[in-house]
């Protein structure tokens, strides 16, 4: 288990949060981490995220690294605190970005293209079923 | 007993938005100048110490600068590589080298062409700094990370972006009186508020300039300074801390690293942040300015901006701020913000001068609000 993630967090083809579980001190970590940065242990397991979390900060991206992201533009991008622990930054699909504060109920939207993309796309709680995440 | 306080007592410069000059030749050029000012030769140097340059740099860049110097041999030559705190962790190590007399004299240099040696757009080249396992993929970007940091202030404090913004109308105004600043024009709090959206809730006036940038001190005893040319700056205190390196893993946007150094560097120096007379803070985006006045104690925290927003940096306030304009007007680079701290405590900032400065905070920012270093600087008395 210690070949390099090239995406914040492995999303399964059930859509699935994958992420790393320590054996030995139960503590969990992002996809690709190479050994327990709370107890030092080698001993890290492949395991089922809920992909719940909670909204710890947002931008709106207008002005986007490359022209590879430009169509995409603007998008918004979010750090989100699992409810496992670990802080991942993702994308967020709301209509009203600037309206949700920090600390709102986030969940994992998995979607083809953020799969492909190697990211993560998260929905506001509320606002999930009233529209698909099209990231 | 041998008094071995550190004493910065040469100073360099050299500006200019595109030098189309070499990194090297930014080091050497800046570096010649402040052995001058010092009125030193090159085997008065024992140490060197600079930064890392982002496109032209290689292997042991103090080295190879002390060699095409002609500083060879040297007892330490350490190149940093930290981003916006690398002057001021410059400045912080050759302290400590020259107390613990491991050197007698450290020449530090920062210096990059930057802007001259950049290929892509900046905003570009800046986003290949981002973590490229977990973070670069969403697209996100340099002024992004900021803005993460300029949201959660707001939701946690009710900051606004018309109350930053008056940091960057300060900056503008500093740069007007400051010779070589390159953006002078009249810029107003509609006009931060007007300008592009970059990086919600930043905009382009929150962003500094990119630009190459060249600076270098001397630093030496405090027994040694007794016989330089100009009145030496004192370095009373100098900190430094990371507390993350890549934006997921900040424990708190808001509060962390920056204190840690802020509070080694005031520790150190037997002051408190009242005592200062004037402040350069890394100015890389305006909040960064926020989160330093807040995390170095010169208002509490969650005030940072409201603190900015009363009037409190201008030159006749609380605490002066970036008197030749920062990074949001002067230049990019870091080095300026130690380097005008020397001319406020040497008393030779012309227009700008803030009247009897005697002690200056300069902090330094690199990252992404991941690399801290602060200086307390003192006019020698």
């Amino acid at each position: 288990m210690t070949a390099q993630a090239d995406s914040a967090a492995s999303v399964s083809s059930k859509g699935s949060l994958m992420m790393l579980r320590c054996l030995d001190c139960d503590s969990w970590h992002r996809d690709g981490a190479l050994s327990c940065r709370v107890c030092l242990s080698a001993r890290l397991e492949s395991a089922k995220a809920s992909g719940n979390g909670r909204l710890y900060s947002l931008s709106i991206v207008n002005r986007p690294p490359s022209p590879r992201y430009e169509a995409e533009a603007p998008y918004v991008i979010c750090l989100v605190d699992l409810s496992e622990g670990p802080r991942v930054l993702g994308r967020l699909v709301t209509d009203a970005p600037a309206d949700i504060p920090a600390g709102a109920a986030v969940v994992l939207k998995p979607s083809a293209a953020s799969a492909a993309g190697g990211w993560l796309l998260f929905v506001p709680q509320d606002e999930v079923g009233d529209k698909k995440g099209s990231g | 007993m041998a008094n071995r306080t550190p004493s910065v007592i040469g100073v360099s410069e050299r500006l200019g938005k595109r030098t189309g000059a070499s990194a090297l030749e930014l080091h050497v050029s800046v570096g010649r100048d402040a052995l001058l000012d010092a009125n030193l030769g090159l085997g008065d140097v024992d140490g060197i110490v600079t930064g890392s340059p982002m496109l032209e740099g290689s292997s042991a860049y103090a080295a190879r600068v002390a060699e095409t110097l002609g500083l060879m041999p040297v007892a330490v030559a350490n190149s940093l590589d930290l981003g916006g705190a690398t002057a001021c962790a410059a400045v912080h190590l050759a302290g400590l080298l020259i107390e613990q007399a491991v050197c007698s004299t450290v020449l530090v240099i920062y210096a990059d062409n930057r802007l001259s040696a950049m290929t892509v757009s900046p905003v570009t080249r800046l986003a290949e700094e981002i973590d490229p396992v977990y973070e670069q993929p969403t697209g996100a970007t340099v002024p992004a990370m900021y803005a993460m940091a300029a949201h959660r202030h707001m939701n946690c404090h009710g900051s606004t972006p018309d109350e930053w913004a008056v940091i960057a109308v300060q900056a503008r105004l500093n740069a007007a009186r400051t010779p070589g600043a390159l953006r002078t024009e009249t810029l107003t709090v509609k006009d931060v508020l007007n300008s592009p959206p970059v990086a919600w809730p930043l905009r382009a006036a929150d962003c500094c300039l990119v630009s190459d940038f060249a600076g270098a001190l001397v630093i030496t005893t405090q027994d040694r300074a007794m016989a330089a040319p100009h009145r030496p700056v004192t370095v009373l205190g100098s900190g430094q801390a990371h507390g993350h390196n890549y934006i997921s893993e900040a424990p708190d946007l808001l509060d962390g690293a920056a204190g840690v150094a802020a509070r080694q560097a005031f520790g150190r120096a037997g002051l408190q942040p009242a005592d200062v007379d004037v402040a350069q803070l890394y100015d890389c985006f305006t909040i960064a300015v926020v989160l330093e006045l807040e995390q170095a104690g010169f208002c509490a925290p969650g005030e940072g901006a409201a603190y900015a927003a009363s009037g409190a940096l201008a030159p006749d306030g609380q605490l002066p701020f970036n008197t030749n304009g920062g990074m949001l007007s002067f230049h990019n680079g870091g080095i300026y913000h130690v380097t005008e701290a020397v001319h406020q405590l040497r008393g030779a900032a012309g227009q700008r001068q803030v009247r009897d400065a005697e002690v200056a905070y300069v902090h330094g920012n690199g990252g992404f609000l991941s690399h801290h270093a602060a200086l307390v600087l003192g006019r020698s008395r």
